[in-house]
C-alpha cells in the first residue's frame, strides 16, 4: 500500500540515528483515525494516504511534508528530504519562540461530522473515515449543493512537471532538471526553490499545496529561487491546463468515467477533416477500456475521431472530447458523440458512469 | 554438585524471565514515542515547548 515502507521507516526511526535525534526534539504524533481531525486546519489533497505537518502548540503550521503525482504516491517521499524538513522545522520553531515569525490566522475549523454525506455513509455506520473519503464526500456534497468547481476541487495535486520542473528529491526543493516553461523562465539546475508567489516554501509538500491554491485562470506564477546564496525572482508562464492531472487512480472521484482515452488532433489534422480549429476539441481515440463494453458505455474504437459532444465542437478549456465530457458533464449523463470513422461521419451515444455506491 | 547444577538452571530461567520482561522495555526506549491523540500532542508540546511533528496515516 502507498507509503507503507516510508511510514515504517519514519515511525521506527532508532533514537540514536540522525533522524531519531531530530525526531527526539519534537513531540511526535501519528493519527490514523480521521473522525475527529480538524480537516480545516489540516487541509490537503485527501488522496495522500500519508502526510505530515510540522507545527507548534499554537497550531501554527511551519510546513507540510508529503504530496504526490498522479502516476505514483511515493515519488516525493524520501528520508533525506524529510530530515532536511525536520532540521528546518526546529530552526523555524526557535525563530517563532523568539518572536521572529509572524503569527498567521488559524484556518476555520471543519470536522468530518460537519459533512452530512460523510456522516451518513461512514460515521453513522461506524465505518472508518478514510482519508480519501473526506475529499470524495466533500466533492459529492459540493456537487449535490451545486457548489462543485471541478477545476479546483477535483484536480488538487497539480504537477510541477507540467512546468518542466524536476526536483532532486533527496535534496528537497533543489532543482535537478528544467524543461519547457521553467527553462524559458530562466530556472537552472541546482537552483533551490524558496518562494511561490512570495510565500516561503520549505518542502515539496509546501510547494504543491501553494501551487494548488493558484487560481486556475492565472496566466503566470512567480517563483523565487536561491542561486549562489542570492535570491532570483522568476516569472513563469502557466501553460494551458496546467492544473490538469490524471484522476484515474482516484477511484471515487465525481469525474465522469468515460472508458476511453484520446489525444488532441493537430491543427493540420483538423484542417484535413474540415473541423473547428480554434479551441476545437476534436481528438483521436487511442485506447478503449474493457469496461466500455462491460458497462455498455459506448462503441468507440481506437482510431475514431470524436469532434463533437451534444453538438458542441469547441471549448475554451478542454482540448479533447474526453476532457470536455469530464469537465462539462455530470457523471451518469448520456451524451451524443459526433464521430469520424474510416472517413465517414456518424453519431453514437456515450453513457458516462460513476461508482455505484453514489447512486 | 547436584544443588549447584539446579541453581544454575534456576538462574538461567530467571535470567530468561527478566530478559523477556525488561528487553522489550529497553527496546521501546530506543525508539521514538508516538502519541496517537492530537489534543495530547498539543498539551505535551505546551509542556515541553517542543514543536510537533504530526503524521496522518490512512490505514484502510
Amino acid at each position: 500500500m502507498a507509503g507503507r515502507d516510508f511510514d515504517a521507516q519514519v515511525v521506527l526511526s532508532p533514537k540514536n540515528s540522525p533522524r531519531g535525534n531530530l525526531l527526539s526534539q519534537y513531540v511526535c504524533a501519528r493519527i490514523t483515525r480521521m473522525n475527529d481531525v480538524d480537516i480545516g486546519l489540516f487541509d490537503r489533497d485527501w488522496n495522500n494516504t500519508i502526510y505530515f505537518f510540522i507545527m507548534n502548540s499554537d497550531e501554527q503550521i511551519y510546513m507540510r511534508y508529503g504530496g504526490r503525482e498522479a502516476k505514483s504516491p511515493d515519488t516525493y517521499l524520501n528520508l533525506s528530504s524529510l530530515e532536511l524538513a525536520l532540521e528546518k522545522g526546529l530552526e523555524l520553531h526557535r525563530r517563532y519562540r523568539r518572536g521572529e515569525l509572524k503569527k498567521v490566522e488559524r484556518p476555520k475549523p471543519l470536522f468530518p461530522a460537519q459533512i452530512p454525506l460523510l456522516v451518513e455513509r461512514t460515521i453513522a455506520r461506524n465505518a472508518c473515515v478514510e482519508c480519501h473519503l473526506i475529499g470524495d464526500y466533500q466533492n459529492i456534497q459540493r456537487e449535490q449543493d451545486g457548489k462543485l468547481d471541478k477545476l479546483t476541487h477535483l484536480y488538487r495535486s497539480p504537477d510541477i512537471k507540467t512546468l518542466g520542473i524536476h526536483l532532486d528529491v533527496p535534496k528537497g526543493l533543489v532543482v535537478k532538471e528544467v524543461r519547457d516553461g521553467s527553462e524559458a523562465a530562466g530556472m537552472k539546475s541546482g537552483d533551490l526553490i524558496t518562494r511561490l508567489n512570495g510565500t516561503p516554501v520549505w518542502t515539496f509538500g509546501d510547494l504543491q499545496y501553494l501551487y494548488d491554491k493558484v487560481p486556475r485562470n492565472a496566466p503566470r506564477i512567480q517563483i523565487t529561487v536561491e542561486r549562489g546564496r542570492e535570491p532570483v525572482n522568476l516569472s513563469m508562464a502557466l501553460p494551458k491546463r496546467w492544473w490538469w492531472t490524471d484522476l484515474t487512480f482516484r477511484q471515487w472521484t465525481v469525474e465522469p468515467r468515460v472508458y476511453f482515452e484520446s489525444v488532441a488532433l493537430s491543427d493540420s489534422e483538423k484542417r484535413e477533416h474540415s473541423l473547428v480549429e480554434q479551441d476545437g476539441f476534436a481528438s483521436r481515440v487511442k485506447r478503449v477500456d474493457m469496461f466500455a463494453e462491460m458497462m455498455k458505455s459506448h462503441e468507440l474504437r481506437v482510431g475514431d475521431i470524436i469532434f463533437g459532444v451534444d453538438g458542441v465542437e469547441h471549448d475554451e478549456l478542454a482540448n479533447t472530447a474526453e476532457l470536455f465530457i469530464k469537465l462539462r458533464k455530470t457523471a451518469g449523463e448520456t451524451v451524443t458523440l459526433d464521430v469520424i470513422r474510416d472517413g465517414k461521419r456518424m453519431q453514437m451515444p456515450l453513457k458516462s458512469y460513476r461508482m455505484s455506491f453514489r447512486k | 554438585m547436584k544443588t549447584q547444577k539446579q541453581n544454575c538452571i534456576l538462574y538461567a530461567i530467571l535470567a530468561c524471565v527478566v530478559a523477556s520482561v525488561v528487553g522489550p522495555l529497553l527496546a521501546q526506549d530506543e525508539e521514538i514515542y508516538w502519541l496517537e491523540n492530537y489534543s495530547e500532542a498539543i498539551r505535551e508540546a505546551k509542556r515541553t515547548q517542543k514543536p510537533i511533528f504530526i503524521e496522518f496515516r490512512c490505514e484502510p
